[in-house]
């Protein structure tokens, strides 16, 4: 790393320190060469992450840090002037000078704004970075891009320069190092001179005994959720429906190695489809009805040109690597957009709805239902029942470091397939038996006579978990032996 | 500073850098403009920066002077047309005897004055230019475009194929553009479409496809020029050529470029530069008019001066052109003498398949002009060829300070609605005095390649050609065969008919109603995807504005203007409603008179009017009670109102009851789907998403079937069936008369066949398209008007609600029961809920409210009790017929 008093100007001044540079790129190495290492961008660079609003234009124009999550990739690329000297690089308040009608300018350049907000999950302790503009279409619409409402969270408009150091993708966690720009009604932005991915560039070592490693794992796990072995075991898997715990002891577990962890009380003010899912802020403009907000949605020819873009966030929208933590004890029955949470679970994609078209978004993350075992959000045929009852002897928890470490890496492991023919005919087996079982059962008591029970639903859960427990094993397939 | 309108194409009351006249060591550069893209217009050759301006080349008529600084203005589509001087230069070398033959001695050779035009900044030679593409029109045939690909097969040089290699017909060897502006005389239209690959093509015209492609600003005015004169020779008389308007033009709309960009690939090095795009058009303005020439007057002489619009500006002249006056900034604006051209502003949204992985979508504003105005609607998936422009955008109407981001946009040149993802709109449902924008119906046109027809043929000769469509509908969801099958002759669709001011529908309505996780949410997806203009959309979060219009204030003119809801952007399409039994009342209401008569009738804030709503519905449905109660009718099972489901041709039932046999073979089809090396399980004798696509469009497109005498014959006699059913004689041998087929019923069967025919593609429908017609229909009967009670078809549980058989029999049996725990009760008060449960508790087959209710009004007629509906308490009345004596009104 560069000595301290060489990095004074490009901390302290960075637009007058670039000028001595012809091109974004050659600015862009330039920082690369300043800080080598993430650690040495932590270590000197200041973090606007948990800076409270207010404070926030005390470091206007000043190089700043920003881990966060990519929540909208969807705003309209920028072509600004002139690029040739730099001068309408790294800021969006260009001098009257160059403004001017009278300016002839020689050549453009342009940039990529995305969005991104604090990690959705992770605990932030300052309670006053809520951010107050932190909506798209305004106050009265109060729609929030930051996936978790009312919870203290920063946000910002990264805007990446050609050649853009990374490409963006939704849910993914970057930290991005640039020149911090705050001015009032606007989203506070970022020139961003440096960035990188973080879910690719920690790399996470295999444990040497993987066994040893989950058991420690398991043991924390067992401690927290008050549950024995099996319990801990089946909290690794990612996908688990826990009977008799609290989500925010559960929260408060995954909080504690680390684990970014959503909690989503399924109570009835969240159970609107469009709530779950992210969804064109537009969208949300057409479908007021009332004359009022019909005026105020009306559009015309410069109010579609200049609206902002963009994507509203949705309570499924995390980060790669999060916990959402669901309480299905709140849930209201049969009002739970199941479509959305199992596409979230099963096939790993986010459904997102726009006005003409449906975008299927990869996303990475698992799921931890805590559940009562009265409703039907996954069969009871896949249900893990942890009866807080049943922990007779507290078993010695495991040290939070070895369980984070595991975690991280079973979590950053490849996805686990289902490549064992034995495997997939006794899951077929099983589904057809636990039908005929259900069947045979519900004949007696439902007028029906149909399956109350066990769904098709049921092997699509089946293989899931299956998935899930060989990934949390760091298994490549699912085999017999799970 | 004067302000035309509130176009975001705003006066520009600051010095055009590139008026040279003024500015002779101006840099290459302009406001808002690439370095290249200066000229807008001519100049003098090898003189770019000379102080000569171009406008005084010109020779303009001394009445209407127009401003020296912009010797060209932006045309309606974007474009910069200096008109007079390129029909100068035009006509100079015009074929025929229109304008060349007076003027042999104007020829280029002998002219250096005009052999030297070049445009501004480059060293494309207009003349030059002008020769090629007339040479082009005169002489291009299709089997230019033949060899090129002949060429490319064969992997040699265009110049080394010869016609032996190429299989021709005798219009390929006939010059394509002189016909084809016959046509267009025909038809009565100055537009020219313009295939590039044609330009591509004409070997010696290849050198215009680039510089149309850099320099569109000033190579479109040059074609369009050209081809104007090469018209008037081509394709009119003298005679024809007096009546033309004054100003007539042709207006050449090139499109189909070699390279179609991403959205989001769009550049700062493409601005000024034809470019096409590919997108799904999500919203559009109403038609605004957008400013094409500006009249000014003097304030002190009162002399006019008219300034055409250049690249979305217009030049506030700052002096009077009267010599005698030459009074400075007195000219003034006259709004109701300028020209206005309409304009539309649209967003275009990229399609889901450009999308990179976890990215959203990108959108790009389009400028519509003219004739193109209205030719797309939100929701159609378009390809734009256009100029991609940026302007610089001011902070405030008042400042002439400009923001730092410039706003970058679309001028559309050419639009075409051809998706070859999706099924082709139906063509028969447009009447025939119903207006169609020509610019779009031009270019919607189906296109299929001799590969695909072979292939489409091969399918409908199989015998299972119908089973084998069906099949590879969503081939991911296992079994559901005859639910499948409804669906896909709704996508083929029966044939629209007109009689007289009476028009019958040949949209199919479907109704899937099953227990949750039968996959009927994917099937609509599927559907969604392929569907023309497809709109998805969910019960729970649609209201009835949403489906139909509302009504909003236009904050520019402060009119109401209607915007449109699903129904009516899902016209000559499918719309998919998930989770119809969630919709709201009020919204359900307004399905009613899209189902029958598919239209949308607006009585709201002033605007009366019906739009129409040419849209098959495919819906589905979860019971009340998440699981399907096999002892409840199907209105009971959904809680629809029964003139709702009445109005679907179809309604399947889809349940899942265990069955070893059956679930044994989805578990495999599902665990298949997990297991990407084991390709036995998933169905393999299916045909692709795109070519069913394609098969559907064709039959769509090709095949219109009529009913032969056979086919009409069999649809009475099984629709006389159907209704016999339902006076058959119950097994007690007592007549029972119930409705088991309406009419709507044989009107859905004619679709059906029809549609059953198009499957096959086949120009009559016979007598086994209605087989399997009535077939279906009566599967989806028997599912959905199957009285629980009796196990009999009763079609009046879908059109009232209530089973005619056995009603009054089980009427009479509730009757007395209620009787029964009334006058048992030890209260005379008693609450209709505590009755109800009490009821239930007794009964062996299930009770409903309403049942409930209606014994209530027979025993309150017969003076046994009385009931307060508004309080929902029975009270028992003393003296009532059958009291049991106890029972004393309290």
């Amino acid at each position: 790393m560069a000595p301290l008093a060489a990095m004074n100007d490009p901390l302290h001044d960075p637009r007058a320190w670039v000028t001595q540079f012809d091109t974004v790129a050659a600015t862009q190495a330039a920082i690369a060469q300043l800080f080598p290492t993430l650690d040495d961008v932590h270590r000197v660079i200041p973090s606007i992450n948990t800076e409270p609003f207010a404070k926030l234009p005390t470091l206007n124009g000043r190089l700043v840090r920003f881990r966060g999550m990519v929540q909208d990739t969807s705003l309209s690329p920028q072509v600004y002037p002139p690029v040739a000297t730099q001068s309408g690089t790294w800021t969006d308040a260009l001098p009257n000078a160059i403004l001017s009608p009278a300016t002839q300018f020689l050549s453009y350049g342009d940039r990529q704004p995305i969005y991104l907000v604090s990690v959705p999950g992770e605990p932030l302790s300052a309670a006053d970075l809520a951010y107050p503009s932190d909506t798209l279409v305004g106050p009265t619409k109060a729609a929030a891009k930051f996936p978790v409402p009312s919870a203290p969270h920063q946000a910002i408009a990264a805007k990446l320069y050609s050649p853009a150091p990374i490409a963006p993708q939704i849910g993914q966690v970057v930290e991005v190092v640039g020149v911090l720009e705050v001015e009032s009604d606007v989203p506070v932005t970022v020139h961003v001179m440096w960035a990188c991915d973080l879910t690719k560039r920690t790399v996470v070592d295999r444990p040497t005994d993987v066994a040893q490693a989950r058991a420690k794992l398991v043991r924390y796990l067992a401690s927290h959720l008050r549950g024995d072995e099996a319990a801990g075991a089946a909290g690794t898997m990612g996908i688990v429906a826990a009977a008799g715990l609290r989500a925010e002891a559960v929260t408060k577990s995954l909080h504690e190695i680390r684990v970014a962890a959503a909690w989503s009380p399924l109570s009835r003010d969240v159970l609107l489809k469009d709530v779950f899912a992210p969804r064109a802020a537009l969208l949300a403009a057409q479908e007021s009805a009332p004359a009022a907000s019909a005026l105020e949605a009306a559009a015309t020819a410069e109010q579609i040109m200049d609206e902002p873009e963009g994507i509203l966030a949705g309570r499924l929208q995390l980060a790669q690597g999060s916990v959402l933590v669901v309480d299905e004890t709140a849930m209201t029955e049969w009002k739970l957009n199941e479509h959305a949470l199992a596409s979230v679970a099963q096939a790993h994609v986010l459904p997102c709805e726009f006005p003409y078209s449906r975008v299927d978004l990869p996303i990475n993350y698992a799921i931890h239902v805590v559940s009562e075992s009265t409703k039907l959000l996954v069969p009871c045929q896949v249900r893990v029942p942890l009866a807080p009852e049943s922990t007779t002897t507290e078993p010695q928890p495991a040290p939070l470091d070895a369980a984070s470490a595991y975690l991280s890496w079973a979590l950053s492991a490849p996805a686990c397939t289902l490549g064992d023919n034995a495997v997939a005919k006794t899951i077929e087996q099983a589904y057809v038996a636990d039908r005929q079982l259900a069947a045979a059962a519900g004949a007696s008591s439902s007028a029906s006579g149909g399956v109350d029970t066990c769904g098709r639903e049921q092997p699509h859960w089946q293989l899931t978990l299956a998935r899930a427990l060989g990934r949390s094993r760091g298994e490549t397939t699912v085999t017999m032996n799970m | 500073m004067s302000n035309l309108s509130s176009s975001p194409m705003r006066l520009a009351s600051w010095t055009d850098p590139r008026s040279s006249q003024t500015d002779p060591v101006m840099p290459l550069s302009s406001g808002g403009m690439t370095p290249r893209l200066m000229s807008g217009g001519l100049t003098p050759a090898m003189t770019p920066r000379s102080s000569q301006g171009a406008g005084a080349d010109l020779d303009l008529p001394p009445s209407t002077p127009r401003t020296p600084r912009s010797p060209g203005f932006l045309g309606s589509t974007g474009r910069a047309v200096p008109r007079d001087a390129l029909e100068q230069l035009a006509r100079r070398e015009a074929p025929g005897d229109h304008a060349g033959a007076g003027n042999a001695s104007m020829d280029i050779d002998n002219d250096p004055a005009a052999a030297q035009r070049f445009i501004w900044g480059t060293n494309i030679n207009i003349q030059d230019s002008i020769r090629m593409f007339r040479d082009f029109l005169m002489h291009f045939a299709p089997v230019d475009v033949v060899r090129v690909q002949r060429a490319k097969e064969l992997q040699l040089a265009v110049e080394d194929i010869v016609e032996a290699d190429m299989i021709l017909t005798e219009t390929d060897l006939q010059p394509y553009y002189p016909e084809h502006m016959r046509r267009m005389k025909d038809a009565e239209t100055a537009v020219m479409n313009l295939d590039c690959t044609h330009l591509l093509a004409y070997q010696p015209a290849t050198k215009l496809y680039d510089q149309l492609i850099k320099y569109p600003h000033e190579m479109i005015s040059i074609i369009d020029v050209t081809a104007t004169e090469v018209y008037l020779a081509v394709a009119c008389t003298p005679h024809e050529r007096a009546a033309l308007p004054e100003g007539f033009q042709v207006s050449v709309r090139p499109y189909n470029l070699q390279q179609s960009l991403n959205l989001r690939n769009l550049n700062p090095w493409d601005i000024d530069q034809l470019v096409t795009l590919k997108g799904l058009v999500i919203r559009s303005t109403p038609v605004i008019p957008d400013p094409k020439v500006g009249l000014f007057k003097c304030l002190l002489c009162e002399t006019t001066q008219e300034v055409e619009i250049d690249r979305g500006r217009i030049q506030e002249p700052t002096r009077c052109p009267n010599p005698n006056c030459a009074a400075m900034n007195t000219m003034q604006l006259y709004h109701n003498r300028c020209t206005f051209a309409s304009k539309q502003v649209c967003k275009l949204q990229e399609t889901p398949d450009m999308i990179p992985d976890g990215q959203t979508p990108y959108t790009v504003s389009l400028n519509v002009y003219d004739d193109l105005v209205d030719t797309v609607k939100p929701g159609d998936r378009v390809e734009v060829t256009g100029i991609y422009r940026s302007m610089p955008v001011r902070v405030n109407h008042r400042q002439r300070t400009i923001k730092p981001v410039f706003r970058t946009f679309i001028d559309v040149i050419h639009f075409r609605t051809v998706d070859p993802s999706r099924i082709g709109r139906d063509e028969s449902a447009v009447e025939t005095n119903e207006f169609v924008p020509t610019a779009a119906a031009s270019d919607a046109q189906f296109s299929i390649t001799e590969d695909e027809e072979a292939q489409i043929r091969a399918i409908a000769a199989r015998p299972d050609c119908y089973e084998y469509l069906a099949r590879s509908l969503a081939p991911s969801i296992y079994a559901m065969d005859d639910a499948k099958k409804g669906v896909l002759l709704q996508l083929f669709g029966g044939h629209h008919k007109f009689a007289g001011n009476a028009r019958y529908r040949g949209d199919i309505n479907v109704l899937l109603v099953g227990d949750p996780g039968v996959a009927k949410s994917q099937l609509l997806q599927y559907v969604h995807k392929i569907s023309p203009r497809g709109i998805y959309t969910s019960g729970k979060g649609s209201s009835a504005v949403g489906l139909t219009a509302s009504v909003v204030r236009d904050p520019d003119t402060n009119a109401l203007v209607l915007e449109s809801g699903a129904l009516v952007l899902s016209d000559g399409g499918v719309c998919c409603i998930d989770e119809f039994d969630k919709m709201s009342d009020a919204t359900r209401s307004i399905l009613h008179e899209v189902m029958e008569q598919q239209t949308i009738s607006i009585a709201k804030a002033g605007i009366i009017t019906t739009l129409n709503a040419r849209t098959s519905i495919l819906a589905s449905a979860n019971p009340i009670k998440s699981k399907f109660d096999l002892n409840l009718s199907l209105v009971e099972n959904i809680h629809l109102p029964p003139s709702l489901l009445s109005r679907f041709d179809l309604l399947f039932v889809i349940l899942d009851v265990p069955d070893e046999t059956y679930d044994l073979r989805l578990a495999k089809h599902l665990v298949g789907l997990y297991m990407a090396d084991r390709p036995e399980s998933a169905e393999t004798d299916v045909c692709s998403a795109a070519l069913l696509t394609k098969y559907i469009s064709y039959a769509k497109h090709t095949v219109h079937p009529e009913i032969n005498d056979d086919a009409a014959e069999a649809l009475v006699k099984l629709y006389v069936e159907m209704r016999k059913l339902g006076s058959a004689r119950d097994g007690s041998g007592a007549s029972s008369k119930t409705v088991t087929a309406t009419t709507r019923q044989l009107e859905s069967m004619i679709r059906l066949s029809e549609a059953h025919a198009k499957a096959r593609l086949s120009t009559r429908v016979e007598v086994q398209d209605v087989t399997e017609a009535s077939r279906l229909l009566r599967v989806a009967i028997k599912q959905g008007a199957t009285d629980p009670r009796t196990g009999r078809i009763d079609m009046d549980l879908l059109t009232s609600g209530n089973a005619r058989a056995g009603n009054a029999a089980a009427l009479a049996q509730l009757v007395a029961a209620v009787r029964d725990v009334i006058l048992r009760s030890s209260t005379p008060r008693m609450p209709e809920h505590a009755l109800l449960a009490e009821i239930k508790r007794q009964a062996t087959v299930p009770v409903t409210r309403e049942e409930l209710e209606r014994a209530l009004h027979v025993l309150v007629e017969e003076g046994v009790v009385h009931y307060e509906p508004r309080t929902h308490m029975v009270r028992r009345l003393a003296g009532g017929a059958g009291s049991g004596g106890e029972g004393a009104e309290m």
